[in-house]
């Protein structure tokens, strides 16, 4: 009786991991075409993105322009593409930069502690505290517009996330045997931080820089949304839906696909997030 | 599943109902109150939608006077027609008898909405108020006033000033009665054939028919004035039958309201002109100013990027002025002939980045402007424009127009109304002349000014006409500004709405025939 109840268990233990596995792998392949996409962009759009035509207004999509054209005539398609560079890269970029600041605030912070702790976590108290996105649209109205100053105002709070998940890591891994063993080996401290304490700790980082890819993107459009990040004429995701909100019932294309291109990349950027969780999960993946 | 299936019925058909809501409120509390009154005659009563946010109804201070002109609070003493040529309103006739000297008669039967009848003494009383109020009054407040009799009285300027009646026009001159109206910027006392009622600045004003009105009995027992700032929620109100008529609908979504069964469309050209200033201080080249004009294609932008909303400028007046557009001579579109003109200034392209340069230094040009009407799709299709012709610009948006009088700009895009009552001088001297308010890209021509002392000088008709084309030929062929189209303001009616016209001036819209069937 026992064996023939544990195999199934076995057997679904082996296909979940498969899954896995597979979806890890595809997830992955789809992200780098994305990405790939958005690098080669310039060269790949049918038509010049910014090259305005006013006697081909608000034009539905057709063979010449697959996604149609907006308010200036220009080719929503090749906008979208064009944009596609903008808000990949920008997030992109946004996400290491906080990623690398964070993590770094965090390890030091757990591992000395003390005054320099307090400090730092207290600035992330004060700085979770407040909505990101309203605190973004506060800092992107003083400073003013732009895609630096929004990607600025996003990484004010983006940094906390890192800071937190890596400090609590290194407080509860400080005091294992082999920190002790290091340590009385005779390793500095940069050396600890970074050769021993950092890879056992950088695999759940990771996890939420690529969900936190999603979220920051969502956020740049947003400001762009609000008028605050990207200036005119630069395309943008976040910038193209609101330039065409005043179109909606007449050229709804224009915001329409700009709209759900960002939704399926955010969904794609979330889901390999999820997947890469999955994948480094040690419950999943220490049985094989 | 079955059970998840009703829920999510169940909660769209009740967020069908609240949405319902909204509409039928007003209709039933409509019935309520004639049911509950037994009031047979049915209550007329419209709301009027608009972007346009009123601080205060007191029609003396900066531009208030065109809401209360507008909603047809108050009145002044002359009106413009729809050339923006003064004929009488409150006033029966003047007469001016030198250049220092007029008289104005007013009518007898004028009464405020509170019963008190307008005097020549009152109308003094209102003229030196302004006159003190208001920065652009500031002929009245100088002036010398003779009352003669209950309606005739007189006004000694200090110096000539030709266009007193084209100023007695502007709303800032509304006749209130100063006497009775404790808060002018609550309810102001006026003559006009509606009478506020409730007014929250920036949201609201409620208002009544005067009953006590000089000039035949008001079709409208109530008009509910609402401000919505936005522009698509204004457009959506208008759809769904929150507001029953909407003020200045851009042009885009004129395309909604096809249907002449349902809606009414009043279009009519204005004097707001999309204007640029060059500033020659920093854009000295002459022929970079040149090739910019020429590259502008204003025909282009008028039609087809503004839909029409917008007629294509030669100069800074419209063409149904004498002065408008037709007498000058502008410089014609020719992207290609600005690209040869570049090029014979010294600019040319070394690098092949679609960029010309001169002396190593390409030409990127700063264009500034202000968020207002359409000045960031113009702003958007010149940067397009120009850079075919090889000139690379850089677009800054700002919400208000500080950066024009800190001359931080290239070429300053700004959008304003030449002739608000149907004089070319106040513009053209504030403009043009050297040091002026509004002179922010430092133009400088002796000529110019001293054309421009002579137009204020200047009392016959018709050499005011050639003057005024003098002067904008001279700036035109500086390349100092260009003009590139006048706003046409778009009001939109439902079918059943009357008495509504949109108006060259954007001020008189309230009036006794305004009603709804």
């Amino acid at each position: 009786m026992d064996e023939v109840k544990i195999l199934p268990m076995e057997e679904k233990k082996k296909r979940s991991l498969n899954f896995v596995k597979l979806r890890f792998y595809l997830l992955m392949v789809i992200t780098i075409i994305l990405i790939f996409i958005s690098i080669v962009a310039p060269y790949m759009v049918p038509n010049d993105p910014y090259a305005t035509d006013i006697r081909g207004r608000n034009l539905p999509p057709s063979q010449e322009f697959l996604f149609g054209t907006d308010s200036h005539g220009r080719c929503v398609f090749s906008r979208v593409l064009i944009g596609a560079r903008t808000s990949i890269s920008a997030a992109l970029m946004l996400v290491i930069i906080t990623f690398v600041i964070g993590t770094t605030i965090g390890i030091v912070c757990g591992y000395y502690g003390g005054w320099i702790d307090n400090l730092f976590m207290r600035i992330a108290d004060i700085l979770l505290a407040f909505p990101d996105i309203i605190l973004g649209i506060a800092v992107a109205g003083i400073i003013g517009g732009g895609l630096f100053n929004a990607m600025l105002a996003l990484g004010l709070t983006g940094w906390t996330q890192y800071a937190r998940v890596a400090r609590s890591n290194v407080l509860t891994m400080k005091e294992d045997t082999f920190i002790q063993a290091a340590r009385l080996s005779g390793n500095s401290d940069l050396r600890l931080l970074f050769r021993h304490i950092l890879p056992n700790i950088i695999g759940v980082l990771v996890v939420i820089a690529t969900l936190q890819i999603g979220t920051m993107m969502m956020g740049i459009a947003g400001l762009s949304f609000l008028g605050l990040g990207v200036q005119v004429p630069q395309a943008e995701w976040g910038s193209m839906v609101n330039s065409g909100r005043s179109y909606l019932q007449i050229a709804p294309w224009i915001s329409l696909f700009p709209g759900l291109v960002m939704m399926v990349t955010i969904i794609i950027f979330n889901l390999f997030g999820d997947a890469l969780r999955d994948f480094l999960d040690p419950r999943i993946n220490n049985s094989s | 599943m079955k059970n998840k299936l009703v829920a999510c019925l169940l909660v769209a058909l009740s967020l069908m109902l609240i949405g319902c809501m909204g509409a039928n409120e007003v209709e039933e509390i409509a019935t309520k109150v004639s049911h509950e009154g037994e009031v047979l005659v049915e209550e007329k009563s419209l709301t009027f939608g608009t972007t346009n946010a009123v601080a205060s109804l007191d029609p003396h201070i900066d531009w208030q006077g065109w809401f209360s002109v507008r909603y047809g609070v108050t009145e002044t003493l002359f009106k413009l027609d729809e050339s923006l040529v003064p004929e009488p309103w409150l006033a029966e006739s003047y007469e001016n008898l030198d250049e220092l000297t007029w008289k104005v008669t007013l009518k007898d039967n004028i009464r405020f909405s509170n019963g008190e009848p307008v005097t020549a003494h009152k109308v003094v009383e209102n003229m030196k108020h302004f006159g003190e109020e208001n920065y652009r009054a500031a002929v009245f407040s100088t002036a010398n006033y003779r009352v003669e009799d209950d309606v005739t009285l007189i006004i000694e300027t200090e110096e000539p000033h030709a266009t007193l009646i084209n100023d007695l026009c502007d709303p800032y001159a509304s006749i209130i009665d100063l006497d009775a109206t404790e808060d002018r910027s609550m309810n102001p006392v006026g003559t006009g054939p509606y009478v506020p009622v409730a007014f929250v600045a920036n949201e609201s004003i409620d208002l009544e028919k005067n009953t006590n009105y000089w000039n035949g009995t008001p079709q409208l027992d109530k008009a509910y004035i609402k401000t919505i700032p936005d522009m698509d929620t204004l457009v959506m109100a208008l759809q769904s039958g929150e507001i029953d008529i909407a003020h200045n609908i851009t042009a885009d979504a004129v395309d909604l309201f096809q249907d002449t069964s349902q809606y009414t469309i009043s279009q009519v050209g204005t004097s707001r002109a999309y204007m640029l200033y060059y500033n020659l201080d920093t854009l000295k080249d002459e022929a970079v100013r040149k090739a910019i004009s020429m590259a502008i294609d204003k025909e282009g932008i008028s039609t087809y990027l503004l839909n029409n909303s917008a007629t294509p400028a030669i100069g800074a007046f419209p063409d149904t002025m004498p002065y408008g557009g037709q007498q000058l001579d502008g410089i014609a579109y020719n992207p290609e002939a600005a690209r040869k003109l570049l090029e014979e200034a010294g600019y040319e392209d070394m690098s092949g980045d679609g960029i010309v340069e001169k002396d190593g230094e390409p030409l990127s040009i700063d264009l500034v402007l202000y968020r207002r009407l359409a000045q960031e799709d113009i702003a958007t299709e010149m940067q397009a424009a120009l850079k075919k012709i090889g000139i690379d610009v850089k677009v800054t948006v700002f919400d208000n127009t500080e950066y024009l009088k800190a001359g931080e700009f290239d070429i300053g895009m700004y959008c304003i109304v030449t002739t608000s009552t149907g004089d070319a001088a106040a513009f053209l001297n504030a403009t043009m002349r050297t040091d002026m308010d509004n002179n922010f890209g430092n133009y400088s021509n002796a000529k110019v000014d001293a054309l421009l002392e002579q137009l204020l000088r200047e009392f016959d008709s018709e050499k005011r006409t050639a003057l005024v084309i003098e002067i904008q030929q001279l700036a035109l062929e500086d390349y100092a500004y260009d003009f590139i189209g006048f706003n046409n303001m778009t009001m939109i009616m439902k079918e059943n709405v009357k008495g509504f016209k949109s108006h060259p001036t954007d001020y008189y819209q309230f009036n006794v025939d305004s009603t709804i069937q």
